[in-house]
């Protein structure tokens, strides 16, 4: 298993955890030094033990060292930041740009491709074609809350809330609750994709949504799960907490970003976002397994204000299936629950400790799709 | 020298000592960075290792220093105790 590769917001800096643990440990270290030096500064008066001048020295060099040391650690990780970067230019840039010109190529004809380098050469651009393409515009949904609502104690951590991810059948859980000072608190968990068939257009959560939702554009699934929050009698303007895997953590992003809700933090866990950053002001904390295709097909990561944890996901070589698992998944944000590096445990500590709330479990229909989809090739003609 | 004033210092410096000592179990503690190879690498934990023998020195000069104190202290209370013997019997 290797080790949790840690992106930081923007996207500065990179290394792996035990790299930003060295640097940490070292800053604990460096201000117990500085504490000492400053103490030793404070023998003064008549009394001056003779080897007192020499042990000043000795930690006033130990305070420089370790300044020296975290400041290396420093740069080092922002010059890995820096060859990430350069590496999915050079590696990721053409292959999102060869994708998009096949997509467009086939959808729209040979002439489409000298376009490639400017409005299709992404990836998202040639979702969206897809999507166009497929005929399915239709965002009407009808949600219906699936089994009683029950009673459940708030998630701790990023593994708590990961595994509260609903199964298939019942695709959005939402948990309310009331905190102590009167507040309320919401916390929204959104299953993956359901539907993989094209010609079924009954489901919001199908490959339909997952292209409208990698192309930018408005989806059924993102629809459904406005319509189950607004069921659950969250508001406008309510805290919430969204959770989401696959397609679940791209609709998560969606409504995160939507300005529609105060988000408290964005978990996202093997999501297609790639071309999609976080640019609001809330902890926002992304995992990708990097033998986990999915979310590769969003295309080149664009740095943004998300914290991404990578690493791999311990399957089997070639089990896609696997590697993409929520509970591969479930066993990775463990060992993120486990770090006990700062840069982790703060995406999630300044969520409401406890709380007692209510789980309500929703599933949704496509209620109106347009014309069936358009044949391939065919769009545009 | 006021034994006091002694005994001040030494209360800092013996706070010193086992600030620096619990800096040197936390030293040893310090994670190892399989995730990091390459040059940097080699010179940081060659920086790490010096700084690891200064550490070790620091904690050794304070405890010589808390030694000094302490002897200071004693001799400057045995001084009092003979300036107070002195003149009870003048």
């Amino acid at each position: 298993m290797t080790s949790l590769i840690i992106s930081l917001p923007g996207g500065t800096r990179v290394a792996s955890e035990d790299v930003f643990l060295l640097e940490q440990c070292l800053g604990t270290i460096h201000t117990a030094f500085d504490d000492v030096s400053q103490s030793l500064q404070t023998v003064g008066g008549g009394y001056q033990p003779s080897g007192l001048s020499g042990l000043r020295r000795r930690v006033g060099d130990l305070v420089e060292d370790v300044s020296w040391m975290r400041g290396a650690l420093h740069s080092y990780t922002e010059q890995v930041a820096w060859q990430e970067g350069w590496r999915r230019q050079v590696f990721e840039g053409p292959r999102n740009t060869l994708v998009a010109m096949w997509v467009r190529g086939a959808l729209v004809g040979p002439a489409a491709l000298g376009d490639a380098d400017r409005d299709g050469s992404l990836i998202d651009d040639a979702a969206a074609d897809l999507h166009r393409a497929s005929g399915v515009e239709g965002l009407a949904t009808t949600i219906h809350q699936v089994g009683p609502t029950t009673q459940a104690d708030l998630s701790q951590g990023v593994a708590q809330r990961i595994a509260r991810i609903p199964e298939q059948n019942a695709p959005i859980r939402i948990e309310r609750y009331e905190l102590a000072d009167g507040s309320s608190h919401t916390e929204v968990f959104i299953a993956g994709t359901r539907t993989w068939d094209p010609r079924d257009q009954s489901d919001p959560f199908d490959i339909h949504s997952n292209l409208a939702l990698v192309g930018g554009g408005a989806s059924a699934a993102v629809a459904a799960t406005t319509q189950a929050l607004s069921a659950a009698g969250v508001r406008p303007g309510d805290r919430v907490v969204f959770v989401g895997h696959s397609q679940g953590g791209a609709v998560a992003q969606a409504l995160a970003e939507s300005g529609r809700y105060r988000t408290q933090a964005l978990i996202t866990a093997g999501a297609p976002l790639g071309g999609e950053p976080v640019r609001g002001d809330y902890p926002a904390l992304r995992i990708e397994h990097s033998d986990d295709v999915v979310p590769q097909l969003a295309g080149r990561r664009q740095e943004g204000q998300q914290t991404v944890v990578t690493t791999d996901s311990a399957a089997p070589l070639l089990d896609l299936k696997a590697a993409h698992s929520r509970e591969n998944y479930l066993a990775t944000a463990k060992r993120i629950d486990d770090s006990p590096l700062s840069h982790l445990s703060a995406l999630t500590s300044g969520l409401p400790p406890s709380a007692e709330g209510k789980v309500l479990l929703f599933d949704a229909t496509r209620s109106a799709t347009s014309a069936s989809p358009t044949a391939a090739g065919r769009t545009g003609q | 020298m006021e034994p006091g004033e002694i005994e001040r210092v030494l209360s800092v410096i013996r706070a010193c000592r086992a600030e620096l000592e619990s800096i040197q179990i936390a030293w040893r503690g310090l994670p190892d960075t399989p995730g990091w190879s390459g040059p940097s690498h080699t010179s940081a934990m060659a920086a790490l290792n010096d700084t690891g023998h200064q550490l070790d020195s620091a904690c050794a000069e304070a405890a010589e220093l808390e030694h000094e104190c302490r002897r200071d202290l004693h001799e400057a209370i045995l001084a009092e105790q003979r300036r107070a013997n002195l003149l009870s019997l003048g």
